[in-house]
């Protein structure tokens, strides 16, 4: 079998390819049409689509620094120079908010990957193992659910002495428990499938079966929340960096950006607006494309 | 299970929950900081002031010893004194937690007619003008950042326009009669209805901001179970005995359609509480999310241990509270 793949060219190789995956091509046209007739979804896409290239362009995008201060030009009124006026500190207010837009990105990132590894590390253990571990696990995720999230994530960042860095551990350290459950829930229910009790009588080990085939079935639900998070994790470190808690100037968050103009609100509006709008368009886009991804893959909508 | 061993049950994880939340707080405010007492005095503080400092707030003794007196303190509720007002933490936490609580039924009470109105009319007037209206309405709710939309609602109301109060809970020569401690409550009590208009023209704009995301949840859930009911067969069957569209809508489907609301309601006390802390710090609420905050900043460790761990147990207590209605209603919940 295998040789006769190898004699075959590469025409026929990627056909022989296409065939075998025609199910899951399929699936992804499917999904595809359906993303197409879900307008939401698609002005959400097209959102975080600005975002990223904004994120990614950033020093193309202005030519003044995020955070190089020039006094002698503080509080304009947006103008064709800086089209989002300038702030207390005579910061081009536009870089700042395009800027941000990378410490936003970098913050979604950092949070997703260190509370998905958490979760899912807890939550498969729990899951596949069940009994006592189960137990333990599951009442240490209550304990951190048993807090509101801002108010924990506060606490840890302000103790954790308030920076950039310490707001992605808090917010992931938060965050984790969502996955954790989860990815208990996804290692029961594989965990009880009649293959895996015959991978297991040819003598897989416990690691084995998790890394290959626990793990892999429960990543994609994981992945659906956590796009449906995306949104949520923007709003606390934005609120952190509102509060004084998270992210401290000069560093561009958004959250921080609005704090800084809020004493300047009443003649200086545009100082804590124009971050203020970034924050809502973003965190709408993630919201749509959420709502979109959850009717995607609604089964009943899927027939 | 029976709903007595039930509820015996979840108080008891209750208590195991809550044994383990001190011991996260006790990790934050005693293990982690590496030096709290610098962080209070400064870098340069004369060694005899820390050496005080550091036997006054007990960290002096080794770490098993700190944590058995933590522990023995919250037992008796005891938090210890502020640093910063230097009153008992739980006196502290007593006169700021009522503000806290009234604004959160203000929200409550704005989120639920407001989301109920909204996801009924939205369901029934299905892909009308109100549906678009009501869509649109809750997913600006989830998105706006709270201390934004604040932010601007003052500069609009107070500022520009000079239609509401610019924060705070009462006037400054209105003094509302305080019993309870809720202005609202007390100012109707005593019929002392100058402080009332006071206090509800002040409470207002927090309540909307803080209630807001909460309204647009629930008009979401509202919509899409009410959508749900209506295209059940009871439905139909009562519409074909003739009854009228109004007693259908009413009297059927909407009792059925508010079960998963009451969740949802359940659910928003924390994003309440979590936006609380946001909401008082914008409008100066003199509320326990406010007391937080100002004591994080200046690192008051014995304010900050007292009023986590009290926020913990009352929203821990109010999801069991949730629980518990809830396996009285449906005894599948009782697992």
């Amino acid at each position: 079998m295998l040789n006769t793949v190898r004699n075959i060219g590469q025409k026929e190789k990627i056909k022989l390819f296409l065939e075998q995956r025609k199910p899951i091509i399929e699936d992804w046209k499917h999904t595809y049409y359906l993303w197409k007739s879900t307008p939401l979804a698609m002005i959400g896409t097209a959102i975080i689509f600005i975002f990223l290239t904004i994120a990614i362009f950033a020093p193309l995008l202005t030519s003044y620094s995020p955070t190089e201060q020039f006094m002698e030009e503080r509080l304009l009124p947006p103008s064709s120079q800086h089209i989002f006026g300038t702030d207390q500190y005579g910061r081009d207010v536009f870089s700042r908010v395009v800027y941000g837009a990378r410490v936003e990105v970098w913050i979604i990132f950092i949070v997703s990957i260190i509370s998905v590894m958490i979760g899912i590390v807890v939550g498969i253990t729990a899951g596949y193992f069940g009994g006592a571990v189960d137990e333990i696990l599951m009442r240490i995720t209550d304990m951190f659910l048993a807090f509101p999230r801002l108010i924990l994530a506060m606490s840890l960042t302000a103790v954790l002495g308030p920076n950039l860095t310490n707001t992605m551990i808090a917010i992931s350290l938060v965050d984790w428990t969502i996955y954790a459950r989860l990815g208990r829930a996804e290692a029961m229910k594989v965990k009880s499938q009649p293959y895996i009790e015959a991978i297991r009588a040819i003598g897989a080990k416990d690691l084995r079966i998790i890394a290959f085939h626990v793990l892999p079935m429960s990543i994609s639900p994981v992945i659906v929340q956590l796009t449906l998070r995306m949104g949520t994790i923007i709003l606390t470190a934005a609120g952190l960096g509102f509060l004084g808690l998270g992210a401290q100037p000069p560093t561009p968050e958004w959250g921080a950006i609005v704090s800084d103009g809020r004493n300047y609100l009443i003649d200086q509006w545009w100082i804590t607006t124009f971050p203020g709008i970034a924050i809502a368009f973003v965190v709408l886009g993630f919201n749509l494309l959420g709502d979109g991804i959850r009717d995607i893959l609604d089964p009943r909508l899927r027939r | 299970m029976k709903l007595g061993n039930y509820i015996l049950k979840r108080i008891f994880l209750m208590v195991i929950v809550m044994l383990g939340v001190a011991t996260i707080v006790f990790f934050i405010t005693h293990v982690i900081p590496a030096d709290p007492v610098g962080a209070i005095l400064g870098g340069n503080a004369p060694i005899e002031r820390v050496d005080e400092m550091r036997h006054q707030l007990g960290l002096d003794k080794p770490i098993t010893l700190q944590f058995i007196d933590y522990i023995k303190g919250i037992v008796h509720a005891d938090f210890g004194i502020s640093l910063k007002s230097s009153r008992p933490v739980l006196k502290d936490i007593i006169n700021y937690f009522p503000a806290t609580i009234e604004l959160a039924i203000a929200s409550m009470i704005f989120a639920v007619l407001v989301g109920v109105v909204l996801g009924v009319f939205s369901a029934i007037y299905r892909n009308k003008s109100i549906d678009h209206f009501s869509r649109v309405f809750s997913i600006l709710g989830v998105s706006m950042p709270v201390f934004w939309l604040g932010l601007l609602l003052l500069l609009l109301f107070y500022y520009h326009l000079d239609l509401l109060p610019g924060g705070g809970r009462n006037s400054l020569f209105i003094f509302p009669p305080r019993i309870t401690g809720f202005i609202l409550f007390d100012s109707v009590l005593m019929g002392d209805w100058t402080a009332f208009w006071d206090g509800l023209s002040h409470i207002i704009l927090p309540a909307f901001v803080l209630g807001y995301a909460s309204a647009a949840s629930i008009a979401r859930i509202m919509r899409a179970s009410m959508l749900d009911i209506l295209r059940q067969d009871f439905i139909r069957t009562a519409k074909s005995k003739g009854l009228s569209k109004r007693l259908v809508i009413y009297r059927h489907a909407l009792k059925n359609a508010l079960i998963p609301v009451v969740t949802i309601i359940g659910l928003s006390f924390g994003s309440l509480l979590s936006g609380a802390v946001l909401t008082e710090t914008i409008f100066s609420w003199p509320g326990l999310g406010r007391y937080i905050v100002n004591a994080l900043l200046v690192l008051d460790y014995p304010a900050v241990t007292g009023s986590t761990l009290f926020i913990a147990f009352v929203y821990s207590l109010a999801n069991l509270v949730v629980d518990i209605s809830y396996a009285a209603l449906d005894p599948r919940m009782r697992v």
